[in-house]
């Protein structure tokens, strides 16, 4: 049985079999492409995320992250909702981490249970007492979305760890301007293009205190990590150094690089290792990828780690719930974008009606990622279901549940040309610099490209789709971009410009005529003319 | 050398850089312009084909690459230079390693694969072949005489394109996407941002004008054409300071200019008045056109 067959999705392209008014234009340019056009379109896109090397490590083998060709469409109002929504999570989230990790008011006011807190894996005691130079421990978050059926979108988890995919919505970009160009046409579509510029100075505005041209580099756990490419695709683009733990080490609290010329000070460390890894003197004594002292440093505040150590308590899937409570709490607001219902099975009631009827449910391990340990009710076998309900009451903080919701769907490119709605989430990036939270205009769309999946993530076979937030055309951005003082003679447009010179002709017809009768005697046997 | 092989091997330098550099800034542009459909694109188009001496009533993407990609007849367009590429190749295919003449006539298969429907793949493919020609010249190549040429060719090329690009100021006009896109549009936006600073207009004009490591620089092209046309003479025996003084002087500008952005504007307008100039020097020194011989009784 499929996992929604009893559920009606929502499909955002198509009502009754007829495109959405805002869609017509696109859906009839998608149209005149037609099957055979989008199976050479498929190879070209597969050839090109190959040479460019766009690739995501799937156990193991590298791979192109497919990019299915038909974009997602989101309308200015709603993603002018999603903006205010995503700010708003954050904002609290950046205030509960805050407190956590500081002074901890919220469990005085009985906010969240102190043993929900202390008793996830995320929470560090080390991280305690550190103070960010700009107060900011969320420097980039990823937020998932999902659009049940009847077209809310609910957020279904938070990432604020270190959140990947970033650098596909920017490829993903180009892949389709390269590959379909025509299907833009008739668009005005938000550009992508800003972000590492955006986490650049975000984390320069995150260097320690005094330090006005930080050092900063990311940090990776190496090639055979399936972000690699993200990692070395933002190092480059943010022109910072990608390092491994190697390539660093401590001393007098303070963090350096081993260069040629010697050693050189770091300032800020966007790290793309879990904490487990991060500090072998605090986590994982026998890691490889880290660098011993680090976290030392950064109490010293010597060095900024981005992200701040210790944010997967806020990520946490059994911490979610209480984030709506958070946002009132925090910001005495009430939250713009829904959660999915939760199950806290903390609670017996809750716990004992959930076993009940655990073939109806979406079952996860609150410290599982990736999708993977994810029980889908109605999917499962007896058997499965029996394995998890074992567990669940051998560790009831372990896990929650969901009611299944029908993922919306897309039409999405099939290996034969044709379309077929496929489910999707939408995972938007924020970035944070301690002034304002910035959310990149769309974010990845990521796809369940077999048919009736309602699991996306790319680590689990899933593929992406570019993410169109169409431009407000009731905002002239030409004025804004074009310095008013601007007079005409500094126009390029009227400036004088020289021809672009020209090389004598160097094959002139007049010789060819000539440099082709000598070969006459030749040709002459063979062609016979008759005046 | 005889002149003719001279004159060729300086213009194949040229043909080469020209159709290489206006591949890249096509690719460029149209990506920045159909993810833009709105409000610049007509300003793009008009940008673009006015920087290159066009002649256009292009409004949109599609026109814009018929026009950039344009025909054999026309050597200011893609099409044109392949075709001043290959004509030149080809007078002159004896002197050159045969390996490089069969890269200019592969090159020359994709150029008539072009499809104006799917610019970015034709061109990626056009720029793939021009790599491997450039490649096979580099390795093979006798470092002689005409090779000395066609690196003159080249670098003069390249001073006039980047002197172009950046007269069309897309990177002050398109504030997010700008400054990228015009260092794409020359390969050098990975150069750039090694570097370590934040990318803005004014970073970009000074990067595309003075870095010494960049290949492409106004600076680093000027050194080059500069150092070939010196060998050029030397071989030859002929006075060089003459020749020289265009790019020699800019060179100087270019060595002392500060932010003023003026200057920097200045100087873009005086390259391709410089690169003309050394041109035509050469071309008075070195190359003999037919009907310039002199009876004398």
């Amino acid at each position: 049985m499929k996992a929604t067959a009893f559920l009606n999705p929502l499909d955002e392209y198509l009502i009754d079999g007829a495109p959405r008014p805002e869609l017509a234009h696109l859906w009839q340019t998608i149209a005149s492409v037609g099957r055979a056009g989008f199976i050479s379109h498929a190879k070209q896109r597969d050839l090109y995320l190959s040479m460019q090397g766009i690739t995501f490590t799937l156990s193991g083998v590298e791979r192109p992250l497919p990019v299915d060709l038909i974009p997602r469409i989101i309308e200015v109002q709603e993603w002018q909702h999603l903006e205010a929504g995503i700010k708003q999570r954050i904002t609290a989230l950046e205030a509960f981490l805050d407190d956590v990790y500081g002074e901890q008011h919220l469990f005085r006011d009985h906010i969240v249970p102190q043993s929900l807190i202390q008793s996830s894996e995320h929470y560090h005691r080390a991280a305690h007492g550190i103070k960010p130079s700009n107060g900011v421990h969320i420097h980039v978050a990823g937020v998932d979305l999902i659009r049940d059926q009847h077209g809310t979108l609910r957020v279904l988890e938070d990432n604020l760890r270190s959140p990947s995919g970033v650098s596909y919505v920017m490829e993903n970009r180009r892949t389709m301007a390269h590959v379909v160009p025509e299907l833009f046409n008739g668009y005005s579509i938000r550009s992508v293009d800003e972000y590492p510029k955006r986490l650049i100075a975000a984390l320069i505005a995150a260097a320690p205190a005094g330090v006005s041209h930080p050092n900063i580099v990311v940090l990776t756990p190496g090639v055979f990590n399936s972000a690699h490419f993200e990692h070395a695709f933002l190092a480059r683009r943010m022109g910072v150094e990608l390092v491994e733990g190697r390539d660093l080490y401590c001393r007098n609290n303070k963090v350096f690089m081993r260069t040629t010329q010697g050693s050189e000070e770091i300032h800020v460390i966007y790290r793309r290792i879990d904490d487990d890894f991060l500090d072998p003197v605090h986590f994982k004594p026998d890691s490889l990828l880290g660098i011993p002292g680090v976290l030392n440093a950064a109490r010293a505040n010597n060095v900024s780690i981005a992200n701040g150590v210790g944010n997967g308590v806020a990520d946490d899937k059994a911490l979610y719930s209480y984030v709506p409570k958070l946002i009132e709490y925090y910001l005495n607001e009430k939250a713009i974008l829904p959660n999915v219902d939760t199950y806290d099975l903390r609670d017996d009631d809750v716990l004992h009606d959930v076993l009940s009827r655990l073939d109806e449910l979406v079952i996860k391990p609150v410290a599982g990622s990736g999708g993977y340990g994810i029980t889908i009710g109605p999917t499962a076998t007896k058997e499965q279901l029996a394995i998890v309900a074992d567990e669940i009451i051998l560790n009831p903080r372990g896990w929650i549940a969901q009611p299944l919701i029908a993922l919306s769907t897309i039409p999405t490119i099939q290996d034969d040309g044709s379309l077929s709605p496929r489910h999707v989430d939408l995972r938007p990036f924020a970035v944070n610099d301690g002034k304002e939270v910035w959310v990149l205009p769309g974010g990845l769309t990521r796809v369940a490209l077999v048919e009736g999946n309602v699991v996306v993530n790319s680590s689990q076979g899933g593929g992406s789709k570019d993410t169109w937030v169409l431009a407000d055309e009731t905002i002239d951005e030409k004025e804004e971009v074009d310095p008013p003082e601007q007079d005409l003679q500094s126009d390029p447009l009227t400036r004088e410009i020289v021809p672009q010179e020209i090389g004598p002709e160097v094959l002139p017809p007049s010789r060819m005529r000539q440099q082709e009768e000598q070969q006459q005697q030749l040709d002459a046997p063979l062609v016979v003319k008759h005046a | 050398m005889l002149s003719r092989l001279a004159e060729s091997s300086f213009w194949l330098g040229r043909y080469l850089e020209r159709s290489e550099g206006l591949s890249r800034l096509l690719v460029e542009f149209h990506q920045l312009l159909i993810q833009d459909q709105r409000s610049h694109i007509a300003r793009g188009c008009a940008l673009l084909t006015h920087g290159l001496g066009l002649e256009t009533n292009s409004f949109n993407a599609r026109t814009l690459v018929e026009v950039v990609y344009g025909d054999e007849s026309n050597p200011s367009t893609i099409r044109g230079a392949l075709h001043g590429v290959r004509s030149n190749a080809r007078s002159i295919r004896d002197t050159l390693p045969s390996d490089f003449y069969e890269s200019i006539n592969r090159l020359n298969v994709a150029a008539e694969n072009f499809d104006v429907a799917s610019p970015g793949r034709s061109l990626k493919e056009i720029l793939d072949r021009l790599a491997v020609s450039h490649g096979i010249y580099e390795w093979l190549a006798p470092s002689d005489e005409a090779s000395h040429f066609f690196e003159l060719g080249r670098n003069l090329e390249r001073m006039d394109l980047v002197s172009r690009l950046l007269a069309m100021e897309i990177e002050k006009e398109w504030r997010e996407q700008g400054p990228a896109t015009t260092l794409r549009a020359v390969g050098g936006l990975s150069t750039f941002l090694r570097a370590r600073v934040p990318l803005s207009a004014d970073r970009v004009r000074a990067f595309l004008i003075k870095d010494a490591a960049f290949p492409r620089s106004l600076s680093e092209a000027g050194r080059r054409a500069e150092s070939a046309l010196k060998e050029i003479a030397k071989i030859n025996g002929a006075p060089s300071e003459s020749m020289l003084r265009p790019i020699g002087l800019l060179g100087s500008q270019i060595h002392f200019i500060n932010d003023d952005p003026d200057e920097m504007v200045r100087i873009i307008t005086a390259t391709p008045h410089a690169v003309e100039s050394t041109s035509l020097a050469i071309k008075a020194n070195f190359f003999r056109p037919v009907g310039s011989i002199v009876w004398s009784n």
